[in-house]
């Protein structure tokens, strides 16, 4: 009864904890989402001055840049 | 090419839904989008729009500014223009190399200018005058450039400054009509005669300000003492102002009127102008680009019209010191004493047939045989250095 309220309550902990990390971490990934995607956006503002292509190719390259981005990311993350 | 790109796109979107398919979930892709949303958010607030709504190839310049409301000389608006970004980026990179050569300045440099190319040659130079002993700048100059040519004249017989023929019959003012005088005019100091300029608007203290040379005041203009006058027919004068501040680099000086008599936007044409503001650096270029020309009325020459033959220019042939923002144009018989403090202007383009806008002083002009031009500060240098605009 004592052990199963122990290991209870640590189980209930270790989820805790778990949830804060996983909270944590989100937070993070977003920040570091939003950090790529201001670095991507401010290169291509810079190139599209440089080489003045059309506006359909800056926002397809925004789009497309950003998924190619998240689809790379979100194959480490799994592994 | 088309083909090939649209082919890897489909290619990249079929692994993205592989990637989808294997179990990657909504998650990611709900990512895409908002990381997406917010990448467009960002483009928005650095302003892509501006400049991705020009054509393929083409940039916006900033040509004049323009005082929209004669009644409200304070509010400027801004004319833009697309152009070639070709032709932009070679113009830019010769302002750049001339911009260079001047803060260098090299024995021998007296002075040099960027000839902006039409349109569709996308080209630039940059010509620079050297003395006559200094040769060997020649072989150091050549391959300094990367798309822009630049031309060498050699200036022989610089010290033999020749005066110009004595022909005072000076445009001078009638008689004061409407309380204001055009520009055009002739106006005077103690020691010699100029021509007046029209409104100077000084937007830091919102005055209205009278303009002319400043080597019309011998040995300098003094502030707060020395005076401008403006010599009637009848042999009188009537007192304008007295000096507010001098800009001996810029050879301008500005003038506080006393009252009675104001500072106008009249331009003394045959056919009566009225100056609506000034053009910019670029547009200056836009103007060399297409080959326009630039027109003046001084108080002895009077109406003359002329190209462009550089703008950016620096000149270092009077004085011990170097003038910058300079526009070479017409042919030295254009100018001739008296004539300094005039401005040259051309005809807004999206203006009424009889606005126009000012393109810059005429203060000086070559002597020397092989060049033929008048020059003087550019409108546009006056506003970034002191703020004042026409």
């Amino acid at each position: 009864m004592a052990t199963d309220t122990a290991s209870g309550s640590n189980h209930e902990s270790n989820r805790n904890r778990r949830t804060v990390r996983g909270f944590v971490s989100t937070v993070l990934r977003l920040l570091v989402d939003l950090l790529v995607a201001t670095a991507w956006v401010v290169f291509l503002t810079l190139f599209f001055l440089e080489v003045a292509w059309p506006r359909w190719a800056f926002y397809a390259l925004l789009i497309a840049g950003i998924g190619v981005y998240v689809t790379v990311t979100a194959a480490w993350r799994r592994d | 090419m088309e083909r090939t790109y649209t082919e890897h796109l489909s290619h990249r979107l079929a692994t993205i839904r592989d990637r989808i398919e294997a179990g990657m979930d909504r998650r990611e892709f709900l990512r895409t989008l908002v990381t997406g949303g917010y990448g467009i958010g960002v483009a928005g607030l650095l302003g892509v729009d501006d400049f991705l709504a020009a054509d393929d190839g083409e940039v916006p310049i900033v040509t004049a500014f323009v005082r929209p409301d004669p009644d409200d000389p304070w509010s400027l608006e801004k004319r833009t223009k697309y152009v070639p970004a070709e032709w932009y980026a070679t113009v830019q990179k010769a302002f750049e190399l001339n911009q260079l050569l001047a803060r260098t300045a090299f024995t021998g440099y007296l002075g040099s200018a960027v000839v902006p190319g039409s349109y569709d040659s996308a080209t630039a130079s940059v010509s620079v005058g050297i003395s006559s002993d200094a040769g060997s700048i020649r072989e150091a100059l050549d391959g300094l450039a990367d798309g822009v040519s630049i031309d060498i004249e050699t200036i022989i017989d610089i010290d033999d400054i020749e005066q110009g023929p004595e022909n005072l019959d000076p445009r001078l003012a009638n008689s004061i009509t409407d309380d204001a005088v055009p520009t055009g005019i002739a106006c005077e100091t103690a020691d010699s005669l100029a021509t007046l300029g029209p409104t100077l608007y000084d937007p830091d203290t919102e005055r209205e300000l009278f303009v002319t040379a400043e080597h019309a005041f011998q040995g300098g203009a003094e502030a707060h003492s020395d005076e401008l006058l403006l010599p009637l027919e009848n042999n009188d004068s009537i007192e304008l102002g007295t000096v507010d501040r001098a800009h001996p680099a810029e050879d301008v000086v500005a003038v506080e009127p006393y009252g009675p008599v104001e500072p106008s936007d009249r331009v003394d044409t045959p056919a009566t102008a009225r100056v609506r503001g000034q053009f910019t650096r670029f547009g200056l270029a836009d103007l060399v680009a297409r080959d326009a020309e630039l027109e003046k009325v001084g108080a002895v020459t009077g109406h003359t019209v002329g190209k462009i033959q550089g703008i950016d220019a620096v000149t270092c042939f009077t004085d011990d010191f170097c003038r910058y923002g300079q526009i070479r144009w017409g042919g030295e018989m254009d100018l001739t004493d008296g004539d300094s403090g005039s401005v040259s202007f051309h005809s807004d383009p999206e203006g009424e047939d009889d606005e126009v806008l000012i393109a810059g002083f005429n203060n000086a002009r070559t002597w020397w045989p092989g060049q033929s031009y008048v020059w003087g500060v550019g409108a546009y240098k006056i506003t970034e250095e002191h703020g004042y605009y026409f």
